[in-house]
C-alpha cells in the first residue's frame, strides 16, 4: 500500500521509487470497482488497483473516440436574420440530438447521403404579427417566434427510418436550447444533415460534458492536537474534510478533499502534524453525459472501442 | 516560339500539380514495422493511432518478460503516425507485441465483467 503514495508537500510531491510490475492474472483477481453514485446524467465509480495508462486510455476514448450524430451540413434557403450563416451554422451543430450512433455507419468523403449515414432535419421559421395584439403588450406576445427554440428542429425521416426509430424518435436532446431571436419579418429556412463522427474530429460529436477521473487522497493525521488547534484545523479546511467527533479530530470526508493543501501550508502551522498523500493506483471517475447515452454505456462503449481498436492489430 | 511553348508546357504541368487531390490525413489504420531486419529489435509504426493505445500498449510491453526497451512516441500532431520501439530478447518483437495486444484485450475483458457486476450490485 505504501509504495502507492504519493506525498504532497506545499511545493512538492515525493514518490516512492516503484518499479512498474504488471501481471494479468494479479490484476484480475485485485481490480475492484465500485459504483460511488449514479443519476441519469452522471456517473461517479472508483477503480483500484489498476494503472494510469489503462484509465487513462479510457478516459480519452471517452471524451474523443466514443461516435454520436450532429448536425454538419446545414443548407440555408433563407436567413433574414441578424446571426450570420456561418455563426448560425456552427450554432445548430453543437444541438446535441437523440439518435443510436450504432445504427448508422460513418459517411465516406465520396458516399452520398443516405439513410444509413445521415439525418434529416429541417428548421423553418418566420416573425409575423399575431393579428389583435396590443402595442404595449411584450415583444414576445405581438410576434410569432421572437425566439427560435431547438424544439423547432423537424425530423424528416429517410427510408426506413421513420419504422426503424418509431419507438424513440431521433430529436434533440433539450427542446429549450436558443437557436435565433427573430423580429418582423425576418425568416429561417434550413435543411439540416446530420451525420456520425468522434470527438477527434469536432467536439460537437463527443458524448461527454466532462469525464474525469482524480486520485483518491489519504490524509492522516499524525500528531495529538490540543482543542483549539483541533477547532483551527477544522475550520482551516474550506471543504470540509476535517471534523471532531468525541473530542478528537478526524478525518471524516476524505473524498471532498481538492488539494488545496491549505492543511500542510508551513504558515498555518499543521504542515508537522498532517501528511496529505495520494494513491496512485485508485482513481475515481466522473462521467457526465450530454444526453445521447446513458452515463453507464459511455464507460462500455469507450471498453468496446479500446477493444476493437487493439484486436485490429492482433494476429492469430 | 519554340522557348513560350516549352514555358506554357511549364505552366501546364505546375496546374496539373495543383489541381491533383490533396489527400490529408486518411484514417487508413494498420501497422507495419520499419526495416524490419532484426527478428528482436525494431519499429512498429501505427498509423491514425495516438497515446491513447501507445501509452497503455508501452506500459503492458513494458512489463513483459523478455522486453529489454519499449517506448513510444508521436513524431509530428499533424502526421498520423504512432512509433513504438520494441527490443527483446529470447523471443521475436512480433511474438512479444502480440502477446501485449492480447494482454490489452483481456484487459478489457476484466474491466467490463468488474464494471457490469459493480453496476448490478448497486
Amino acid at each position: 500500500m505504501d509504495q502507492h503514495k504519493l506525498q504532497l508537500k506545499e511545493d512538492q510531491i515525493l514518490k516512492p521509487f516503484k518499479q512498474e510490475k504488471f501481471n494479468i492474472k494479479q490484476f484480475q483477481r485485485e481490480l475492484e470497482i465500485n459504483i460511488l453514485s449514479k443519476t441519469d446524467d452522471k456517473i461517479v465509480f472508483e477503480m483500484i488497483n489498476i494503472d494510469a495508462p489503462i484509465a487513462n486510455s479510457l478516459r480519452r476514448i471517452m471524451i474523443a473516440e466514443i461516435p454520436t450524430m450532429a448536425i454538419h451540413k446545414v443548407q440555408v434557403i433563407q436567413n433574414t436574420s441578424i446571426i450570420p450563416d456561418e455563426v448560425l451554422a456552427h450554432r445548430l451543430g453543437l444541438i446535441p440530438i437523440i439518435a443510436d450512433p450504432l445504427q448508422f455507419i460513418e459517411k465516406d468523403d465520396q458516399e452520398e447521403y443516405n439513410e444509413l449515414n445521415s439525418i434529416d432535419f429541417t428548421l423553418v421559421a418566420k416573425c409575423e404579427k399575431k393579428p389583435n395584439c396590443r402595442q404595449d403588450d411584450p415583444i414576445e406576445n405581438q410576434y410569432t417566434n421572437t425566439t427560435v427554440y431547438s424544439s423547432s428542429l423537424i425530423w424528416q425521416p429517410k427510408g426506413q427510418q421513420a419504422k426503424q426509430f418509431a419507438n424513440n424518435p431521433i430529436r434533440p436532446v433539450h427542446s429549450n436550447i436558443i437557436i435565433a431571436k427573430l423580429r418582423e419579418n425576418q425568416e429561417l429556412n434550413l435543411r439540416l444533415i446530420c451525420e456520425k463522427g468522434v470527438g477527434k474530429r469536432h467536439a460537437k460529436w463527443s458524448p461527454v460534458c466532462t469525464a474525469f477521473y482524480k486520485l483518491m487522497p489519504s490524509i492522516i493525521i499524525k500528531n495529538k492536537l490540543d482543542t483549539q488547534r483541533q477547532e483551527k484545523l477544522e475550520s482551516l479546511c474550506p471543504m470540509k474534510v476535517f471534523g471532531i467527533k468525541g473530542n478528537q479530530i478526524k478525518v471524516i470526508n476524505p473524498r471532498n478533499c481538492t488539494t488545496c493543501r491549505e492543511c500542510i501550508r508551513e504558515a498555518n502551522g499543521f504542515d508537522k502534524d498532517i501528511e496529505l498523500n495520494k494513491i496512485d493506483n485508485h482513481f475515481i471517475f466522473s462521467i457526465e453525459s450530454v444526453g445521447q447515452y446513458e452515463p453507464k454505456d459511455i464507460m462500455l462503449q469507450a471498453i468496446e472501442v479500446f477493444r476493437s481498436k487493439v484486436q485490429l492489430y492482433i494476429k492469430e | 516560339m519554340n522557348s513560350s511553348e516549352s514555358g506554357d508546357q511549364d505552366v501546364n504541368i505546375e496546374e496539373e500539380e495543383l489541381n491533383e487531390p490533396i489527400i490529408i490525413a486518411q484514417s487508413a489504420k494498420g501497422m507495419e514495422i520499419q526495416e524490419n531486419s532484426d527478428p528482436f529489435n525494431g519499429t512498429f509504426v501505427f498509423f491514425d493511432e495516438d497515446h491513447t493505445l501507445g501509452n497503455s500498449l508501452r506500459y503492458i510491453l513494458a512489463n513483459q518478460p523478455n522486453v529489454e526497451f519499449c517506448g513510444y512516441s508521436l513524431p509530428h500532431p499533424s502526421e498520423n503516425k504512432m512509433n513504438l520501439r520494441l527490443q527483446t530478447v529470447n523471443e521475436t518483437k512480433e511474438k512479444i507485441m502480440n502477446d501485449g495486444l492480447k494482454c490489452l484485450s483481456q484487459i478489457c475483458d476484466i474491466i467490463e465483467d468488474k464494471f457490469k457486476q459493480a453496476l448490478e450490485k448497486k
